[in-house]
């Protein structure tokens, strides 16, 4: 209940705030936000089976962010940023929408 | 489970890893949830909301601005061809008057020095003309044959290139463009996706109209490279193209400057 609430105020500071993104972090934002989603996914369906955990959370969504925006960063650096941001894309939409299919059964029993 | 399976299974194995098994591994560990790792998952949240949200403004609020500065860059565009527009009725006014200047002088000039003035004026393209001829039309293919993101299947300047250049080997007096005359020194040119004849962009289907015996100039331009060229777009890229004779064309006369550097050999 309260991770929603957080999730809440971070969805208000944003339209209240409404910041610039800086430009050096344009590429990696649709990213980092495919990526947290990936962990907010995850944490809602631990949520419903009821093994949901702070720390693995935390770990998941901050290795998940920084590890996507390295790939990112390693393909802009090699030439293949836009490959290698579809693979990192492909793989946690895969993993959002396997999250989101367990969701669904835990909510809907269906 | 072995190499083989582990290959054959790898899309299955990217779509399973969906993370819950850390979460089900840390619950059978029994982690009491501490006050940091719960402050930090709520702050985690923040950040979630907060870049999703930012990124979601990001892309409404850059929108209108593409949209903005596209705007401006027509209104741009459209006064540019106003002022081209304003020179070219000047242009086209001080024509008028030399040509009423020529007329009023006709009388004192004798034959030869009057006709070989209509002659100069009208193979530079200075007068306007009309006469039998043909028409050929070019038209884009109606569907898309990409290389790339490029479309073959639109006419650019080389088509309209080859096509003057086969019309005036093949004996054309004067040809012109979807009404812009050409002269000797008429650029016929791509910029960006527009054609440019003499710097005004043409559009498609472009009618390309020559003065000249329509029957002659057929069966030269039948037999030149000009040609094959074309059967060969139409054959490749589909791209349309017909050719008609017409009984009278007008072409505009054109609006190209004089010569500068120039001059006739051991004239007065």
């Amino acid at each position: 209940m309260i991770p929603a609430l957080g999730l809440l105020i971070g969805v208000v500071l944003g339209v209240v705030l409404q910041p610039a993104v800086p430009l050096w972090m344009q590429p990696y934002l649709p990213i980092a936000v495919v990526a947290a989603l990936d962990a907010v996914f995850g944490a809602f369906r631990a949520l419903l089976e009821g093994v949901f955990e702070d720390r693995v959370f935390v770990v998941s969504f901050l290795s998940n962010v920084v590890v996507a925006a390295f790939i990112v960063f390693l393909g802009d650096q090699l030439g293949v940023g836009a490959q290698l941001s579809t693979g990192v894309v492909v793989v946690l939409a895969a993993r959002i929408f396997s999250n989101l299919a367990a969701i669904r059964r835990h909510v809907f029993k269906a | 489970m072995t190499g083989h399976t582990l290959n054959r299974d790898w899309l299955g194995l990217v779509l399973r890893a969906d993370g819950i098994a850390e979460y089900r591994d840390a619950a059978t560990h029994h982690h009491r949830a501490g006050l940091v790792g719960r402050t930090l998952s709520v702050t985690s949240m923040m950040l979630v909301g907060f870049v999703v949200v930012s990124s979601a403004i990001g892309i409404a609020r850059s929108r209108p601005q593409v949209t903005a500065e596209r705007d401006a860059l027509r209104t741009r565009a459209l006064a540019e061809q106003q002022l081209t527009a304003e020179a070219e009725a000047r242009y086209n006014s001080a024509r008028a008057m030399l040509r009423e200047t020529q007329d009023a002088v006709r009388p004192d000039l004798n034959g030869a020095l009057a006709r070989s003035l209509d002659t100069q004026s009208m193979v530079a393209g200075f007068t306007a003309l009309h006469g039998p001829g043909l028409i050929v039309t070019l038209e884009n293919s109606r569907r898309p044959t990409f290389s790339g993101t490029t479309d073959l299947g639109r006419v650019i300047d080389r088509d309209v290139q080859h096509v003057v250049n086969g019309l005036w080997a093949a004996g054309a007096e004067a040809v012109s463009v979807n009404d812009v005359r050409l002269t000797a020194r008429t650029s016929i040119r791509n910029a960006g996706g527009a054609i440019l004849v003499d710097y005004k962009p043409v559009a498609v289907p472009l009618r390309i109209r020559a003065i000249g015996n329509a029957n002659d100039m057929t069966r030269k331009f039948k037999s030149l490279p000009e040609w094959s060229e074309l059967t060969q777009l139409q054959d490749r890229y589909r791209i349309r193209w017909s050719v008609a004779s017409a009984a009278d064309l007008k072409l505009p006369a054109g609006s190209s400057v004089l010569p500068t550097s120039a001059r006739p050999v051991g004239g007065s």
